[in-house]
């Protein structure tokens, strides 16, 4: 019987700083088999490890559409991201996945899309973001609006400025710095500017759970409909397979029945947000 | 075909049994009782009460070894012992049936799933409900798989047979054939009864209730009612390694939904915080949250977490008062 628990060795390819807490890492799996069979798409997540320091779920922030490899942004948040933090160019990790579900995408074709991000909820955002311009006839209006708590945080800046030539890009920090020009402000305040028939535009909103319990408050009152307002929940992802039961709210798990769910599930979960 | 086996031989067959099995039963410890190997059969208790843990900690123990690191080698500790679980009761034994549906469900988990194949369950029909058992409430009064069915007759244990393994066993000189009519089966009186129709619908509707603070003021989050449930679950994932950190092992341990850092994400938030959320977390998970997931309830009415709770939280009062208040 397959063992599920065991992770396939993989190589730090390349690691780029992104902000003072947030990296880049570019991986591939050694045994290229392997590698040819990690197949994933955009919202799923996989368990990045090192062997002692345990390890951490971690959204794919590549699109499918990048062929040998996989990126993944990480915050260095805990035991197993700070020892990540610590790696450099072909040290070797652990990982298995992918895990989830993941964002629609055949079924959000033709319609306009607006992604809302705030802080590192931008990583999971950018593989559906970047899938969506790799196709890009196949879909109506795509804006993105996008907060970070000061300038410094802010991540994927220069992809930010590349999307912003061929879509409408807003970006917002809650507290600027002396030289930021920009918006100040939380993500929400960026709803004022969107453009289209919002009801039968579909939102995605990913960022920190206070953020993703406001954005929805102000999309529904801007006219958007449950079921295409679509977001990830964060938790405790431990196993990813549905067994170690820390993910668990109501009858689901966020690992194996998310991370992605509408707004329109999630009403239905008691303490989701 | 039925089989019965005098009470006097039960040591005997414990004894031919462990000559190919590990025979995990029940032992007193002091004044209550626990599972435990079995080194001599005369240690083997027939006639008990509630175990203090479930025999889920041989399925599920309380620290495995899910693999051991040397650099970048990766092994797997090996496990093809053969175990029989001798006289578990029926709650205990349709609990693991629920665990089933956890561990077989989507991806499998290899651990428990070959642990669960190695073993035998020999189950003891028990007679006496004591002042915290519900299993009739919850259905679970009688097993519904099992290997070898015993069940107390005066002088024999009547048995019957659920598997091949069974038969197996029970085809051996220990055992004389018998007669249906020889079994005896009897009506237990239960203190203590849960009421589980239109639950559901309670308990949808009584997410609020204001009995839920009153229970996080009384709760300890000590998470003994998790530890000692046969239907619990999770776990948690623990590196352990030597000083030179080449070498070690990844381990899993029982985790619990009432300590306060179960529901805690890197960055500190904490979606279940408040001892009112974990409480409630406990008796949703059990008696609603499963149902949703796997068709039913994750209790067997055992009543080992009323047993043992610290402040007297009864979940089936705390049901009881939902549905009237």
């Amino acid at each position: 019987m397959d063992n599920p628990y065991i992770p396939n060795l993989a190589v730090v390819d390349d690691v780029k700083e992104l902000t003072y807490d947030t990296k880049l890492f570019k991986i591939s799996f050694k045994d290229k088999k392997a590698q040819k069979k990690f197949k994933y798409k955009p919202g799923q997540f996989i368990e990045i490890g090192v062997f002692g320091f345990g390890e951490a779920p971690i959204s794919i922030t590549s699109s499918p559409s990048a062929k040998g490899y996989f990126e993944l942004c990480i915050k260095n948040m805990g035991n197993a991201t700070n020892k990540l933090h610590h790696m450099k160019k072909k040290d070797t990790v652990y990982v298995r996945g992918p895990y989830g579900n993941s964002f629609p995408f055949d079924e959000i074709k033709n319609k306009d899309i607006l992604f809302v991000a705030g802080g590192i909820g931008l990583a999971p955002l950018r593989s559906l973001i970047n899938e969506t311009l790799a196709h890009r006839n196949e879909f109506g209006k795509i804006q993105v609006l996008y907060g970070a708590r000061t300038p410094e945080d802010m991540i994927f800046t220069d992809e930010l400025k590349e999307w912003g030539e061929k879509i409408k890009v807003l970006t917002t920090v809650d507290k600027g710095d002396f030289r930021w020009r920009g918006n100040i402000g939380v993500v929400g305040t960026l709803l004022t500017n969107i453009k289209g028939e919002l009801k039968d535009t579909v939102a995605f909103v990913c960022g920190p759970p206070i953020m993703i319990k406001f954005v929805i408050k102000d999309l529904v009152k801007l006219g958007f409909k449950d079921e295409n307002i679509i977001t990830t929940l964060e938790r405790k992802m431990q196993c990813g397979i549905g067994k170690c039961g820390h993910c668990n709210i109501g009858g689901k798990y966020v690992c194996i029945d998310g991370p992605v769910f509408t707004y329109k599930q999630i009403k239905e979960l008691p303490e989701a947000l | 075909m039925f089989r019965k086996i005098k009470k006097e031989n039960i040591v005997k067959i414990v004894e031919t049994l462990m000559k190919d099995y590990e025979v995990v039963a029940p032992v007193r410890k002091e004044e209550r009782f626990v599972f435990e190997k079995i080194k001599n059969p005369e240690e083997v208790i027939l006639d008990y009460d509630t175990t203090i843990l479930p025999p889920k900690k041989f399925l599920l123990p309380q620290i495995e070894t899910m693999m051991k690191f040397d650099n970048s080698k990766i092994s797997i500790p090996e496990n093809n012992k053969k175990t029989i679980f001798f006289g578990i009761h029926s709650c205990d034994l349709n609990a693991i049936d629920l665990l089933d549906k956890v561990e077989y469900d989507e991806y499998k988990d290899s651990y428990y799933i070959k642990k669960r194949e190695n073993s035998v369950f020999v189950c003891i029909d028990c007679r006496e409900a004591n002042e915290y058992c519900f299993c009739e409430s919850m259905g679970s009064d009688k097993p519904k798989k099992y290997d070898v069915l015993l069940m107390d007759i005066g002088d024999y244990y009547f048995v019957e047979t659920g598997s091949k393994k069974g038969e197996g066993i029970v085809k051996g000189k220990l055992f004389e054939n018998a007669d249906k009519n020889e079994k005896i089966t009897i009506k237990k009186n239960f203190k203590r009864k849960m009421n589980i129709e239109k639950l559901d619908k309670i308990l949808s509707e009584k997410f609020d209730d204001k009995l839920w603070d009153e229970l996080g003021d009384k709760c300890l989050s000590c998470g003994s009612c998790t530890m000692v449930c046969p239907t619990c679950y999770c776990y948690s994932v623990k590196d352990i390694v030597e000083l030179t950190l080449k070498k070690g092992e990844r381990n899993r341990v029982w985790d619990s939904c009432q300590l306060v850092d179960f529901a805690r994400v890197a960055g500190g938030h904490n979606f279940r915080g408040k001892r009112s959320a974990r409480v409630q977390q406990f008796m949703y998970h059990k008696m609603l949250y499963f149902m949703d997931k796997y068709s039913s309830f994750a209790c067997v009415g055992c009543g080992r977490c009323i047993r043992e709770c610290p402040v007297d939280i009864d979940i089936t009062e705390v049901m009881e008062k939902l549905r009237g208040g």
